[in-house]
């Protein structure tokens, strides 16, 4: 590849220009070159030029897996370290941080054209990454990183060390010896980071390398848990919630570095309960900011059946409380004659941090989610002016203390969506200790479960944590959808008709594709998928164990390929079992 | 009096080895007499009969020239070419992701002459209720979409420009302290526009110089290839934010061969790395935005010159105006811009162009017109076999400050990004670097050359940045 030879000829080039530090007056700008070099300036080129040289090694058509493993591994280093400094050149590797446009991380792409064999295109993305991480070199080239912007990525790394140690990133490679190459390379980029930048500032990296080191130890002790699909066993698995523990003790211990030396960079998001322990299981704040008042005038609201035409319900009529804010039954029945409702009711229990609402994702918030159903002719057929006058007279007083414009269709739903903000997020699941540094909170079982659900299962891939359902760090917008083909009935031949999100958006991909739901509390939220058609967690297993639609010789050509068949074993399943009833399910009360 | 060094080196890749200057004699005027800073280049200077206007603009319009050709073959014959061209420095200001319409509906309230979109026009939205135009009064808005697909399906498959709503509405995540308001998700927010006291920099641009009202960002897609278009005249295939596999021949190869001067000044990641062979191989011509305002106030800013805002990652508070930066920031970046190239020296034989890489997502009422394909080069997947680079990307906003442009003047000839790179050529008599801008006409309408230049033109508007709109915009997108 010739970015070898223009790397080495940029380095050439800075080396010879410090000793000419003539502007040049032909290019006709000024060039400053004596501009002063840093730790972090040198560290970041050289993690920077080690990349480089392994992407070089993998110009082939296909890579063996060995360069492959080599290559993703000083890829995840350098990133570690550099993931805010060239935004621009990150986003072509790893994808931009928000989801848009068509833009997909081309280290996520090479994953995919390895594991489908589609060889062909194994040059091309390697080529990008290439250019990409000369980018960065340019850029360093010009100018130490911005010390902020090195924390800010280091503090990001920590908790996506824990994220991917989980296998739930949006770009988790499909293997997980891929992983463990990831997990290697980012503490080594946070390590080689850590210590730049302490000297940079002349801090202490000591904190940061003790916490790298413990989980280098985690990963060798852990080995078994990443090797390739057919090899994996659970019998000296990674306790991957221990390791994820300390993930958020090492982004906390970044992020300390950074503040004694000016750098205040925030984690990666704001915690549920406040603590600067935030890893890759800490729930975030809801959506919504409940406000006493408004949470009481929701918590009204929530229970009124004069919502509905002919105060035939209250929202408590389909979510009830005393069911998981679910009904438990498979669908249920409509207001409508003419239009019966043919999907399960999803429970309500941690929508205020979902990232999409209803099984077809088309209602993205919770106040809008409400508004909808007060609407929907099947649920609970009010117009808008039919709503404004039911509330008006009883509620007037209320909502202006709520809201400064108050009474509107809109207060209504907010009110609604911050009762649900208050009370839907109960968080107090032997999972939600643990994450808080409680490590006997889960059981042997619910660990192993844990690795299962994570590893082998590949349950994270969609359902990831710490909201267990289809939305992601940090900011838990971006809904996760998949296709399962999922039949009629357990073990049918059949395929449900219902086209799920391809009739909101009209897009092939999106056929039979639903919104993943939460698997918190899904021990009380039966019946299960979108149809409600199965009954029980054991065939929702089966479901997937066997390898979705598909399997079941089903026609889907868009089933999403983490829907495989994943040969659990009978004690796998059984702890796989154990950690989705105990471990994710709230105590009743908060 | 200006003095200025000029090595003699024939590139950059000899530059370590370069010592040697020459003197530059000043002209009276403050400028610089270009003769003596060019290469001959024998192929280039050959005499050329030009052809008449008419038959330069039926050829272009055919796309009949081709690569290599030179302005004088192509311009037509009414139209001066280098040095005769009292233009010395040319400054060439890319700003992100806004659209004609959404900046100028308001122009003809202002007094200009421009085409906008029907009051009423509109797109349908949510259950297939019409969504109007409409101002917007946040000034900081979430992304819009401007995806290869995505602008493609904004001008919609029979060309009705009605797909800007259903290509936005939901697209994007909700910013980090935007989850308790649906609305900023919505597709209505590529159906806004702003008003003359929204964008003071900028209708002062107008009402005080040049304006166009046809110039088309050069292909229906994003930042990375269109920003292609103006340095290479192509994109080399690519039509996503993606490197291209071979880069041809670019317009820095063009100016070191002739021997301009020019430079990129950026205070992050210059536009310019979508080449990044190039820019590690020019990274001389490489400086800070800070350069920029000392060279312009000392006269010794090079004769091209790219100047690049903050493009090199989305904020509320950058100044390239991309969303979900407040404009205002970008138009008080581009005021102070302008107002030190006024007080340069090298105003009098000075040509600013500020123009707009994309569009952004953001509705425009004018259906892109046919293109002039650049070159052979399949485009890259998502394009689909049948696409080609034969169509313009929708309209942006096109500014041209120069003591030499019009006062008050709204042009109506079709540009794109290559028309400010034949302006380039032409100047410096280089030739096309693709078919693009072999059939693309420099911007000459918008100059008069014959005028007495305005040496002391009026000083742009301070651009006040309301601090309630910072304050809730850092509040959203923090």
């Amino acid at each position: 590849m010739q970015h070898h030879l223009s790397l080495a000829a940029v380095a050439l080039l800075v080396a010879c220009k410090s000793d000419s530090p003539q502007p040049d007056a032909k290019a006709g700008v000024h060039v400053d070159a004596s501009q002063p070099s840093s730790s972090l300036q040198h560290e970041g080129r050289a993690i920077v030029h080690e990349a480089s040289e392994r992407v070089g090694q993998s110009d082939a058509a296909c890579i063996d897996r060995d360069r492959y493993l080599a290559l993703r591994k000083s890829v995840a280093a350098s990133m570690a370290l550099l993931r805010f400094v060239v935004p621009a050149a990150t986003e072509v590797i790893l994808g931009p941080q928000v989801i848009m446009d068509e833009s997909a991380g081309r280290l996520a792409a090479l994953d995919v054209a390895l594991t489908t064999r589609a060889c062909g295109e194994v040059s091309s993305h390697v080529f990008q990454i290439s250019r990409a991480l000369e980018l960065i070199d340019f850029e360093l080239s010009r100018k130490p990183p911005a010390r902020h912007a090195i924390v800010h990525g280091l503090s990001d790394a920590a908790y996506a060390l824990g994220a991917e140690a989980l296998e739930s990133t949006a770009g988790t490679p499909d293997s997980s010896d891929a992983v463990l190459a990831d997990l290697q390379g980012m503490l080594e980029g946070i390590a080689r980071g850590a210590r730049a930048y302490a000297l940079d500032v002349k801090g202490s990296s000591r904190d940061v390398e003790n916490l790298v080191a413990e989980l280098v130890k985690k990963l060798d002790d852990g080995r078994g848990s990443f090797g390739p699909p057919a090899l994996r066993t659970t019998q000296t698995s990674l306790d991957r919630g221990g390791f994820v523990v300390v993930t958020g003790k090492l982004g906390s211990a970044i992020r300390a570095l950074g503040h004694a030396s000016g750098a205040e960079v925030a984690p990666p998001y704001a915690p549920l309960v406040a603590t600067d322990n935030v890893n890759a299981l800490t729930l975030p704040k809801p959506h919504f900011d409940p406000e006493q008042k408004s949470v009481a005038l929701g918590a009204r609201l929530f229970a009124d059946r004069r919502l509905s035409r002919g105060s035939a319900r209250a929202c408590t009529g389909c979510h009830d409380p005393r069911r998981a804010w679910s009904d438990g039954r498979i669908v249920p029945s409509s207001l409508d004659p003419s239009s019966p409702l043919t999907r399960n009711t999803p429970s309500l229990l941690y929508s205020p941090v979902a990232a999409a609402l209803h099984w077809d994702g088309r209602i993205r918030t919770a106040d809008a989610q409400a508004l909808h159903v007060i609407h929907a002719k099947a649920e609970m057929g009010l117009s808008t002016e039919q709503l404004l006058t039911v509330l008006r007279g009883s509620y007037e007083k209320e909502f202006a203390e709520a809201f400064p414009d108050g009474l509107t269709e809109r207060n209504v739903g907010r009110a609604l969506a911050m009762y649900e903000a208050f009370a839907l997020v109960p968080a107090n699941a032997p999972i939600d200790r643990f994450a808080q540094g409680d490590a006997s909170a889960l059981s042997a079982d619910q660990r192993a479960g844990l690795d299962v659900y994570s590893g082998k299962g590949r349950c994270a891939r969609c359902h990831a944590p710490p909201t267990f359902g289809g939305a992601r760090a940090p900011d838990f917008t971006a809904p996760i959808y998949a296709a399962l083909g999922v039949p009629t009935k357990p073990n049918a031949k059949v395929l449900d008709r219902d086209v799920g999100r391809f009739a909101v958006t009209q897009r092939e991909v999106d056929r039979h594709a639903f919104r993943t739901p939460t698997l918190r509390n899904a021990e009380a939220t039966a019946p299960y998928f979108h149809h409600g058609a199965f009954a029980t967690l054991e065939s929702v297993l089966a479901f997937y164990d066997k390898g979705g639609g598909r399997a079941l010789g089903l026609a889907v050509p868009n089933q999403d390929p983490d829907i495989r068949s994943l040969s659990l074993s009978s004690e796998e399943k059984r702890v796989l079992l154990v950690f989705l009833r105990e471990a994710l399910h709230d105590s009743p009360s908060k | 009096m200006l003095l200025r060094s000029l090595a003699l080196c024939a590139s950059t890749t000899t530059l370590l080895a370069c010592s040697q200057t020459a003197k530059v004699e000043p002209l009276p005027d403050g400028g610089v007499d270009a003769a003596l800073t060019w290469n001959d280049v024998p192929e280039w200077d050959k005499p050329i009969t030009a052809p008449s206007d008419d038959a330069a603009n039926t050829n272009r319009a055919s796309c009949t020239y081709a690569q290599g050709a030179l302005p004088a073959e192509t311009q037509g014959a009414s139209h001066p070419t280098g040095k005769s061209l009292p233009i010395d420095t040319i400054v060439i200001v890319m700003m992100e992701n806004r659209s004609f319409d959404h900046y100028f509906q308001k122009g003809k309230e202002a007094g200009l002459d421009v085409d906008v979109a029907p009051a009423d026009f509109s797109n349908l939205g949510t259950g297939g209720t019409p969504v109007t135009i409409h101002r917007d009064n946040r000034l900081c808005l979430v992304d819009t979409a401007h995806g290869w697909t995505d602008v493609h399906d904004q001008v919609g498959k029979d060309s009705k420009m009605d797909g800007f709503f259903r290509t936005n509405d939901g697209h994007h995540e909700l910013p980090a302290g935007g989850k308790d308001k649906p609305e900023l998700l919505s597709g209505d927010r590529s159906l806004t526009y702003y008003e003359k006291a929204d964008l003071p920099f900028m209708y002062w641009a107008a009402e005080q110089f040049s304006l166009g009202d046809r110039y088309f960002s050069s292909l229906l897609g994003p930042t990375w290839p269109n920003r292609m278009y103006l340095y290479g005249a192509s994109s080399f295939g690519s039509v996503g934010n993606s490197f291209p596999a071979t880069v041809g021949t670019t317009i820095f190869e063009l100016l070191e061969k002739r021997g301009v001067s020019w430079g990129i000044y950026a205070s992050t990641t210059p536009g310019a790395s979508v080449f990044i062979d190039r820019v590690i191989k020019y990274r001389e011509h490489i400086t800070s935005e800070a350069n920029f305002y000392e060279a312009a106030k000392s006269g010794t800013l090079p004769q091209v010159v790219f100047l690049d805002p903050q493009i090199a990652s989305e904020g509320f508070s950058k100044t390239d105006e991309h969303p979900p930066a407040i404009m205002q920031i970008g138009q008080k970046w581009l005021a102070g811009v302008t107002k030190a190239m006024i007080a340069s020296p090298q105003w009098s034989r000075s040509a600013m162009f500020i123009t707009y890489d994309e569009h952004g997502g953001f509705y425009d009422h004018v259906v892109p017109p046919k293109a002039c394909v650049p070159d052979t080069i399949a485009l890259e997947a998502p394009a689909t076999p049948e696409q080609k680079f034969d169509q313009y990307g929708i309209r942006v906003p096109f500014v041209v400050i120069s003591p030499y442009a019009k006062k008050k003047f709204v042009s109506h000839r079709v540009y794109d990004h290559t028309s400010i790179l034949r302006f380039v050529e032409s100047r410096f008599t280089l030739p096309a670097l693709s078919g693009r801008d072999a059939n693309a006409e420099g911007p000459w309408d918008v100059f008069d050359f014959a005028a007495p230049p305005n040496l002391s033109p009026s000083s742009p508007p301070d651009v006040a940045v309301d601090d309630k709109t910072f304050s809730e915009c850092s509040t959203i997108f923090r």
